[in-house]
């Protein structure tokens, strides 16, 4: 027991959320040397959950590694630190209750809010590394169907357009694609079909699932013969409603401290014109 | 306090100590990787970062693991569409597994595949856009080697693994090299793999102490010139990197993405007035037979160095077909750039373009 009030006590330190800070720019600096080193170590963190990372290139390449892995472990200290000093400080300003008005102890809070925002949007980011779905290179041909990764919905390419460029300025374009229309149906098990249309900087959503464009073929007006496809990167994020909520309590508890200070400016300037 | 310290260092190394069995080796090649484990199975992935298994034969396969995914090793049977990794399975001492190819006997300047196709003990495929689809079901290959990502559904369809050896970003220098290392799990070649790396890696410190006691630097662009567009080697590619460790200056060094990567003909043109020499795909057999055949292919980019002063170099036929000799195409390169470091050298792989 003695050892646990301990450790909270030392995790909710305002040294120890310094020296955690101080730490984690100093990992950030040899990182930003590490990583451009051998970036092609890195890369595979797009498409490979945390864990699966960590246990293959992470562990494997300790030499170039080491510092995200102490990121990883510097910035878990920091979100128990600040779990642990807004516990404490929202505990001692629930004791001591209100002194001013209502609205003061209220907004009293906001920093702590912020802080509460801080662990649900790092909290989203560990949940999608952890338990998202980042399914790369899946290929359609056009007319063909293929299933989405863990699901029985299926993904069929119906037609790729694309917009040519035909000017005479920019010569290397011309009979190039600017844009594209990749028309995708979406199957579900019943049999319903949802059509959509995806672009390299539209992605669509379905069913919990955001599909993205990462190659398509033909790109061009007369191009070398080969079989229209597009490749598909398909996703679940779990955590991004995590994300939005703690981005919606940080924008709250942001309102409220600015609300708080406006309030204790105009207090003050007042108070000055009386005196 | 320090009972504390203690506590949570012993937490940090029970963490380690439960990530350290979870694989016994892993090995990154650039983009690809080879995950060996204990059982004899080998997760490997591929260029565009699918995951493929390798299996020995008789040995139940991993849980979850989709046929498609799967292949049973030692492979005895092998099809591909491209040259560069068929010269490969030379070097691991593999090639009699080839049984299918792209392109007619007359493209192939490696005897045995030539051979092949001539005796029929390999089957031409025909032309990579318009496989013969039959020909490969009747002989149904253990695995396809491609360059062509499109190729998956259709291979997936007919039961067949395919392993993409394209990536996204230019092969370095490094990977390069050490390829052969990834496709050595397939023919269980690991003896010949590790030669071919030593080998390689043996000639390019040889190229590097060479080029250490020199002080000028040649200033080399490679890249293709086209009616409308310029397409270069990037500066992470191996080409920038061989001619880098050779002792020369890679004037796109600071372009970076896929392999022969479109620039603007400006850059291309800054880039190639200050170049001493250029190294380019082009050749005879493209129509591209002489500078001032370049020249009129591209009247914007006419006026670059290379293609007055300097020299303009384009591979041999057979530089395509002989990633096995690596170390050879090394010393090529390097001797292209600092002739003097290499007297009486003749060329094996590349032939200065002449003038007209």
């Amino acid at each position: 027991m003695k050892s646990v009030r301990a450790i909270w006590a030392l995790l909710g330190s305002a040294a120890l959320s310094v020296w955690l800070l101080l730490g984690l720019v100093t990992v950030l600096c040899c990182g930003y040397y590490l990583f451009e080193v051998a970036p092609s170590l890195y890369e595979p963190l797009n498409r490979l959950l945390l864990w699966d990372w960590i246990v293959s290139y992470g562990w494997h390449n300790l030499s170039n590694t080491w510092w995200f892995l102490l990121f990883l472990v510097l910035l878990g200290l920091l979100v128990a630190n600040t779990f642990v000093c807004t516990c404490q400080k929202v505990a001692a300003l629930a004791r001591h209750g209100a002194k001013g008005s209502r609205l003061d102890f209220t907004l009293r809070f906001s920093p702590h809010v912020m802080h509460a925002a801080f662990i649900i949007i790092l909290a989203s980011h560990l949940i999608t590394y952890v338990l998202g779905l980042n399914a790369q290179n899946n290929l359609v041909l056009l007319g063909k169907q293929s299933a989405i990764p863990g699901s029985d919905i299926m993904v069929r390419l119906d037609s790729i357009k694309s917009d040519i460029y035909e000017g005479e300025r920019l010569a290397f374009l011309k009979g190039r694609a600017l844009t594209q229309e990749i028309a995708l149906s979406l199957i579900s098990p019943d049999g319903a079909v949802t059509r959509k249309t995806l672009a390299y900087n539209s992605p669509i959503w379905h069913d919990g699932y955001s599909i993205h464009l990462k190659n398509y073929y033909p790109k061009a007006k007369t191009s070398m013969p080969r079989r229209p496809y597009a490749n598909l990167i398909i996703r679940r994020d779990p955590g991004v409603k995590t994300f939005f909520l703690g981005t919606a309590v940080f924008a709250v508890g942001l309102l409220a401290y600015l609300w708080q200070a406006l309030r204790l400016h105009r207090q003050r300037a007042s108070r000055e014109a009386l005196a | 306090m320090k009972r504390i310290i203690v506590m949570a260092w012993a937490a940090l190394l029970i963490c380690l100590a439960a990530i350290a069995p979870a694989q016994a080796s892993f090995e990154a090649i650039g983009p690809f990787s080879v995950e060996s484990r204990d059982n004899g199975t080998f997760v490997l992935t591929d260029g565009i970062g699918r995951r493929i298994h390798l299996v020995p034969r008789g040995q139940k396969p991993p849980p979850g693991v989709e046929e498609k995914n799967l292949v049973r090793i030692p492979v005895k049977s092998v099809a591909t569409d491209s040259w560069r990794d068929t010269s490969l399975f030379l070097a691991l001492d593999a090639i009699d597994k080839v049984k299918a190819v792209t392109g007619k006997p007359e493209e192939w300047i490696i005897p045995q595949i030539r051979d092949g196709l001539h005796n029929g003990s390999i089957v031409s495929l025909g032309q990579r856009h318009g496989m013969d689809y039959e020909q490969l079901v009747k002989i149904k290959p253990d695995v396809f080697f491609t360059w062509d990502e499109s190729m998956i559904p259709m291979l997936d369809e007919l039961g067949i693994a395919t392993v993409v050896t394209n990536t996204d970003l230019a092969r370095d220098l490094d990977t390069q090299i050490r390829f052969v290392r990834y496709l050595a799990p397939f023919f269980g070649s690991f003896k010949q793999a590790d030669q071919y790396v030593a080998k390689v890696r043996a000639v390019l410190e040889d190229i590097k102490a060479k080029a250490n006691g020199v002080a000028a630097k040649p200033k080399v662009i490679w890249g293709d010139v086209y009616s409308k567009r310029v397409l270069v080697e990037p500066g992470n590619s191996w080409a920038a990197q061989i001619v880098q460790a050779a002792g020369g200056n890679y004037l796109f060094n600071d372009v970076a993405g896929d392999t022969c990567l479109e620039i603007a003909l400006e850059r291309f043109y800054s880039s190639g007035c200050e170049a001493d020499m250029m190294i380019t795909y082009r050749t005879p057999r493209q129509g591209m037979a002489t500078k001032a055949r370049m020249k009129a292919t591209n009247i914007t980019i006419a006026g670059i160095k290379p293609l007055s002063v300097g020299k303009v170099f384009y591979p041999l036929q057979h530089y395509s077909q002989s990633a096995d000799k690596l170390d050879e195409i090394l010393v090529d390169l390097a001797a292209m750039i600092h002739p003097e470091l290499y007297p009486g050298f003749e060329l094996r792989y590349f032939v200065e373009m002449p003038e007209d």
